[in-house]
Order: structure tokens, then C-alpha cells, then sequence
């Protein structure tokens, strides 16, 4: 008796073949990655649908705000907008000091960065629970590896990037480590990503270096994929055992990871250098287009 | 024999569904929820593979997963495999599987899925070099729980469009 199959060991194999030739080639050749660059815009009427209902929620929300409450909205940014004025004033100053220095002490000045608003496109990249989708792709300069920042602190860094849309790994994602620096005493760590209690964890410190719960940590700027001194977390927790050399250190992020709407990229010099943007172009906010 | 244009066939039913679990699996939820959204799309892939084996088979789940690797800003090639194997492994018995009752049916679904994930993870772990962050087991046991609901939607979608 011979029961009715449907498909060959054939073509089986062939498709696991050229599946796998598919994946080597995502990985290491970039004419793959360049062609699911462009198929990746396929994926946005998807992405469009599925993000729908909370765009509607949204559209909803803030039509229902009452004149009044958008007259408030209104004065508070404008306060806001005045005293950031102010402050940029004096970055201004202290930056050309800051140059002035760095020339008498012979230090590289550093390159100024170029910066691009981006908004969350609010999907769930399924099997990435620890990637967000940005409206920013190829199209727009993203590079793998760029910096990604909000209001509060460093969000994380492109990890996957299509024509017009790029994926963001969280620095909660565990196969992201941010090289760290604390704020009050200049200790060095490196802070991955736990994964599901979205907490960092700050592996290397050693037993007895002065750290303590509440200590700001910003990012080193080691390792060339960050730039300097954002802040990336707090710490939340310290464990220390005799018997170990280092001690277990946790720390909450500052960004409003899954929170928030929109974030900014941030071209620097040492990611400028791969991108194909003018290295001496001047700090560029550029507004959000839509 | 089945012809395209035979009397009142509705094949675009089987790539609606597909497109439908596109947008469930792409579906906004909250950080905490996220490791139990099950693969919606593996699980259509088997019905069609079990109820309609010559219109859906590896090519068609090959294309299937090449889309869910470009829809999640994934590895391409990683779905493209596992939905491959699937469809094969569907492929198979699907004649004796369309036979057994729904229970026994699960059963088999929660292997496939277990395999699906383990090739996932084998993946990851050569390219990544470390385990833990692209698969989610609780999306298992929600993908294996829904399955009798879906199994159920998806046979009067297959009547509704006259497939067989």
C-alpha cells in the first residue's frame, strides 16, 4: 500500500538550499542586504494596517482635545522652547570654548553631528521583541549601527535597515551591550540587555568599585557605535558576593523605550565617516516632515 | 482534475488568510505581551498545507516565510527555512492528518512548532552567538491553544471559497 505524499525530499532540499544560501548572503554580502532593502517596502502596506488602529486611537485622541487644554499645551511648549533657547545659548559659548581648548591641548576636534527626527511605527516585529520599526530607512541615510536617542536617553542602535523604514534594537534587546560610564565617578562598564523584565544589566564591575543605587550612567563613547555622553541608564540594584570578582549590578533605562513616538537619529563622526553625508555639515535639526 | 477556472473557485481565499496572518502577527501589543504572540502565520500554513496540499506546498511556504522575513526586519532565509520544513513535514501525512480528530491534531501541531522554534533557535544561535532573544516558548503554548479556533475559521473560509 502506497499512501499519497505530496511533497519530494526534491524540493525539500532545494528550498532548504537556497534558504540558507539566502541567509549567507544577508549576512555577508551586501548586494543581498541591498535587495531586501527594496523588497522590504512590500512590508509597509502590512505595516500600515496592522498599525492602523492605534494611529486612528491617536488621531482620536488628540482631536478631542478641547481648545482650552491645546491653548495650555500651547504655553507650557513655548516656556519650555524659551528656557532650551536660553540654554542653547550658552552650549553655543561653552562648544567654542570647548574647541578652543581642544586646539591648545592638541586633542582632534570633534565633528559635529547631524541629527534626523524619526517616528515609531507602531508594529510588533514578531520574534524581535526588543526591536521597534522607525519611518527612517536607506532612503534617508540610515546606516547600520546608527545611534538612536529620545527625550530621556540612548534608545539603542540600527540594527536592520530597509529603503524607508529601519529597524532599532532596544539596549534592552540581550544581544546589545552599551559601553557605560558613571557620572560621579568615571567607573567603566558595559551594560547589556536582560530582555524580558526590560532592565540592563552591568557586567565587569568589579567588588569593590564605587557604585551605588541612583548613579547616572552615560554612555563612554568606547567602542566607536555610540557617541559620548548620553545617559542610558540608572542603577536600580546591586548585589555583591565574597566570593565573586565582579558584583551584579542592574540598572533602569532612562529612555521612554516602548513609550514614546518619536526618537532621533544621530549621525557622529566616527558613524558620519560610513555614511555618505558631508562630515562638515553643521548641527542640522531636521523637523519632522510628517 | 482541479482547473483554475473550474466552476466558482474562490483561490484567493488561501492568499487573503495568509495576508490576514501577515497583520495579526505584525499587530501592536505591549512590550510585556509580546513573547505570547504566536506564530499565526506557521499555523496557517499548516492548515493549507493539511486541507489543500497541491495548492500550498514548500514553494508556496517558501514565499510565505520570505515575506514574514521582510515583514519583521528578520534574517532573510530563516522563515523562508523553517516554513519550508513545515510545509514538507505537513506535506507528508496530510491526508492521515486531515483523518484524526482535532485533539490528535493539536498534538502534532505543538511538535511542528516545537521543531519551527528549535530550527530558530539553532539559527540564531550560529549568527548571533548567543541563545535567548528571538524565540519565545510561551508563544508555543498560545499558537498550540488557538489552534482548534483557527482549525475551525479557516474550514469555512476553505468552504466559503468551494476549495475541494
Amino acid at each position: 500500500m502506497k499512501l499519497h505524499r505530496y511533497e519530494s525530499v526534491h524540493a525539500l532540499l532545494f528550498f532548504v538550499l537556497l534558504s540558507i544560501v539566502l541567509m549567507a548572503g544577508h549576512f555577508y554580502s551586501e548586494n543581498v542586504r541591498q535587495i531586501a532593502r527594496v523588497l522590504s517596502v512590500l512590508s509597509a502596506p502590512v505595516h500600515l494596517i496592522a498599525a492602523s488602529p492605534s494611529t486612528v486611537y491617536r488621531w482620536f485622541e488628540g482631536s478631542l482635545d478641547s481648545e482650552d487644554e491645546l491653548e495650555l499645551e500651547l504655553a507650557e511648549l513655548s516656556r519650555k522652547q524659551l528656557v532650551l533657547q536660553t540654554r542653547l545659548q550658552q552650549l553655543k559659548a561653552l562648544e567654542s570654548e570647548n574647541e578652543r581648548l581642544r586646539n591648545l591641548l592638541h586633542a582632534g576636534a570633534r565633528l559635529a553631528s547631524k541629527i534626523q527626527l524619526a517616528q515609531l511605527v507602531k508594529v510588533n516585529l514578531h520574534g524581535h521583541s526588543h526591536s521597534v520599526l522607525i519611518n527612517r530607512g536607506a532612503a534617508d541615510g540610515v546606516i547600520i549601527g546608527l545611534p538612536v536617542i529620545d527625550e530621556g536617553g540612548l534608545v539603542g542602535q540600527v540594527t536592520r535597515v530597509g529603503s524607508v523604514r529601519s529597524a532599532v534594537s532596544l539596549v534592552t534587546d540581550p544581544t546589545q551591550g552599551v559601553p557605560v560610564q558613571s557620572v560621579r565617578t568615571g567607573l567603566r562598564a558595559i551594560a547589556f540587555g536582560v530582555g524580558g523584565s526590560g532592565e540592563l544589566r552591568l557586567l565587569y564591575v568589579d567588588r569593590n568599585a564605587d557604585i551605588r543605587i541612583g548613579d547616572l550612567l552615560v554612555t563612554s563613547g568606547l567602542g566607536g557605535i555610540y557617541p559620548s555622553r548620553y545617559p542610558v541608564a540608572r542603577v536600580s540594584k546591586i548585589k555583591r558576593h565574597v566570593d565573586e570578582a565582579f558584583m551584579a549590578v542592574h540598572a533602569m533605562p532612562s529612555a521612554r523605550l516602548n513609550k514614546g513616538h518619536q526618537v532621533v537619529l544621530v549621525w557622529h563622526d566616527s558613524a558620519e565617516s560610513s555614511a555618505e553625508s558631508d562630515p562638515a555639515l553643521p548641527v542640522a535639526a531636521d523637523s519632522a516632515d510628517d | 482534475m482541479t482547473s483554475l477556472f473550474a466552476s466558482r473557485q474562490k483561490v484567493w481565499v488561501i492568499p487573503a488568510t495568509f495576508l490576514v496572518s501577515y497583520v495579526l502577527i505584525s499587530f501592536p501589543v505591549g512590550p510585556q505581551w509580546r513573547g505570547y504572540v504566536p506564530d499565526w502565520v506557521t499555523l496557517v500554513l499548516i492548515y493549507w498545507c493539511m486541507a489543500a496540499p497541491q495548492r500550498v506546498g514548500v514553494g508556496v511556504a517558501w514565499l510565505v516565510g520570505l515575506g514574514l522575513d521582510l515583514l519583521t526586519f528578520g534574517l532573510v532565509g530563516s522563515h523562508a527555512l523553517t516554513k519550508t520544513v513545515i510545509a514538507f513535514l505537513v506535506g507528508r501525512v496530510a491526508l492521515r492528518l486531515r483523518a484524526y480528530p482535532v485533539w490528535q491534531q493539536t498534538a502534532f501541531i505543538l511538535i511542528l512548532l516545537v521543531v519551527e522554534t528549535a530550527i530558530l533557535v539553532a539559527i540564531e544561535y550560529l549568527v548571533d552567538g548567543q541563545l535567548g532573544g528571538m524565540v519565545s516558548w510561551p508563544a508555543l503554548a498560545v499558537g498550540v491553544a488557538v489552534w482548534p479556533l483557527l482549525f475551525w475559521i479557516l474550514r469555512h473560509c476553505r468552504r466559503w471559497g468551494r476549495l475541494q
